[in-house]
């Protein structure tokens, strides 16, 4: 049995957007919606601020509210896990993006290749792009990745990389309180390698160091730590 | 990755799913179901002296059918294809609400078809029939259409609320009996089956201030984030200020003040008192129902 699943090493996400630009690219995505992003937070107060990245798709949930609630049964769940649609059922009443807590769905605001020809005003949505992991390829998000956060394969397989990653890592999933059962799994950030990455160098021959003089050296870094967590 | 201590987010917000034309619909539903279910008083409850009331409330309950139907399809991203909801129907009843809803609107409206022809050719145990069958079909028709946003489990100011269908049914039947007085004065029938019509929905309204205390109670003190979505739901003043106040309170106060307190002995104090409690409960019920869906769908939307 398969079960597919991703995994988003958080550790390792750039904010390049190169996902947004090969899903849109793959799948015909119409401007002004959205099948994958990167949303980003900025916390802190100056100077000791932070910034994050938090890439969203689609969580092909294990208990997806969207194929329970859709009248038309245009949204259905596979056996491998994915949950596609069917466009030409669709009906566009909504239901489904209104279900989702995760933001994933939106109206096709014009037909797309991905959608088939007449299925404008429909609902779109990520697929894991099934046609290209049916010919034994990575989603496109995936395969464009520069940092390798993103890594899709078959949670079932143990010798699978995401297995792997979910074992050895401490995975978190979105709005685990809503019960869908997501299965894209985060890896959350960790501060201290971004401050031992950065300010490593001039400070490793101390053993310990004060949060002034943390400042100081990212003041020094500061072009280098932008844009850094 | 809780939401803690963020100054900023840069997200995607893709455009919001479920607007005014939803909660209008909600809205009509609520009238069908209500003045279908208020038709049932004079046969099956004995209140003959309603009698004149019947027929006419079984046309604006159908009415109503006809036009949320309308709304509904207008509403859709493909309303050409809004056959499908019946093509899928058998497949989807057990898990859509909204299948559900489709369902019910629709043997609703067949069920008070029947049951309104049958009024009108004196037909009397069709009448019977279509009655009982009527007022089973509206009662759940006012639960599931609160159920269709009691289902969705992301949107907290509606599934935190278990008790929003039972508000939904509340305030439909207090939407209902405000058609019925209506009619009754647009009929100008006699001055008790007012009363008792009045009498009727003063009860009702009763338990509808009654329901949006346990359902404000619940959002503020069950939600996961009962600060934030109480908040959203009381940016706007629609759902307190005209949805509780202006139309359940204060339509509580004039009918207790003309059937209680005598102030209703003269004909004209009571209709006035009535027509203005009948026309403010509808504002009302619209008004909830409007703001509950944009405050909903909103709350929890962030990210």
């Amino acid at each position: 049995m398969t079960r597919y699943a991703m995994v988003m090493d958080l550790r390792r996400c750039t904010n390049c957007k190169a996902c947004h630009v090969a899903c849109k690219a793959e799948n015909d995505v119409p401007l002004g919606v959205f099948r994958t992003w990167v949303m980003e937070s900025e916390t802190g107060r100056y100077p000791d601020t932070n910034k994050s990245y938090l890439p969203r798709i689609c969580n092909h949930c294990d208990d997806p509210p969207c194929v329970e609630v859709c009248p038309t049964a245009a949204t259905f769940q596979r056996e491998d896990g994915m949950v596609l649609q069917r466009y030409e059922r669709c009906i566009s009443c909504k239901y489904c993006i209104t279900a989702c807590p995760y933001n994933a769905r939106y109206v096709l605001p014009r037909e797309s290749e991905s959608s088939g020809r007449g299925n404008e005003h429909t609902i779109g949505k990520c697929s894991y792009c099934n046609h290209r992991v049916e010919d034994g390829e990575q989603p496109a998000c995936v395969q464009t990745c520069l940092g390798r956060t993103r890594v899709f394969g078959d949670l079932d397989d143990p010798n699978s990389e995401v297995s792997r990653l979910i074992s050895e890592n401490d995975v978190e999933v979105l709005k685990p309180s809503e019960g869908t059962d997501p299965q894209t799994f985060y890896i959350k950030p960790d501060r201290s390698l971004t401050d031992q990455r950065v300010v490593g160098q001039n400070l490793s021959n101390k053993e310990e160091t004060t949060k002034e003089e943390l400042i100081e050296e990212i003041g020094k870094y500061g072009d280098k730590a932008g844009g850094v967590y | 990755m809780a939401a803690e201590n963020v100054n900023v987010w840069y997200n995607v917000y893709h455009q919001a799913a479920w607007g005014n034309y939803i909660g209008t619909y909600m809205f009509l539903a609520a009238v069908a179901a209500g003045s279908i279910g208020a038709a049932t008083l004079p046969r099956l409850f004995g209140r003959d002296t309603l009698k004149d009331i019947e027929l006419p409330a079984i046309v604006v309950g159908l009415a109503s059918l006809v036009v949320l139907s309308l709304i509904l399809i207008y509403d859709l991203g493909r309303p050409e294809r809004f056959v499908n909801l019946f093509v899928y129907l058998p497949g989807r009843i057990g898990s859509s609400p909204m299948s559900m809803a489709v369902a019910l609107f629709s043997l609703l409206g067949l069920g008070s078809l029947i049951w309104g022809a049958s009024v009108y050719t004196d037909n009397e145990q069709g009448a019977m029939y279509g009655a009982w069958a009527s007022l089973v079909l509206a009662i759940l028709t006012m639960y599931v259409n609160g159920l269709e946003l009691a289902a969705v489990q992301s949107r907290a100011l509606w599934s935190q609320g278990a008790v929003l269908p039972v508000l939904y049914l509340a305030t439909a039947m207090a939407a209902g009996l405000s058609v019925a007085v209506l009619i009754g004065l647009a009929r100008r029938i006699d001055t008790e089956p007012l009363r008792e019509l009045g009498s009727y929905m003063t009860w009702s309204l009763v338990l509808a201030l009654f329901t949006y205390g346990v359902y404000f109670d619940t959002v503020a003190y069950q939600g996961q984030n009962a600060a934030y979505e109480l908040g959203i739901l009381l940016s706007s003043s629609l759902p307190i200020t005209i949805g509780v106040i202006l139309g359940t309170v204060v339509p509580l106060l004039l009918l207790i003040g003309a059937l209680k307190l005598d102030m209703g002995k003269q004909r004209s104090t009571l209709s006035g008192a009535a027509g203005i409690s009948a026309v403010l409960v509808l504002i009302g019920v619209w008004a909830f129902r409007v703001s509950i869906v944009a405050a909903g769908y909103q709350a929890q939307i962030l990210w």
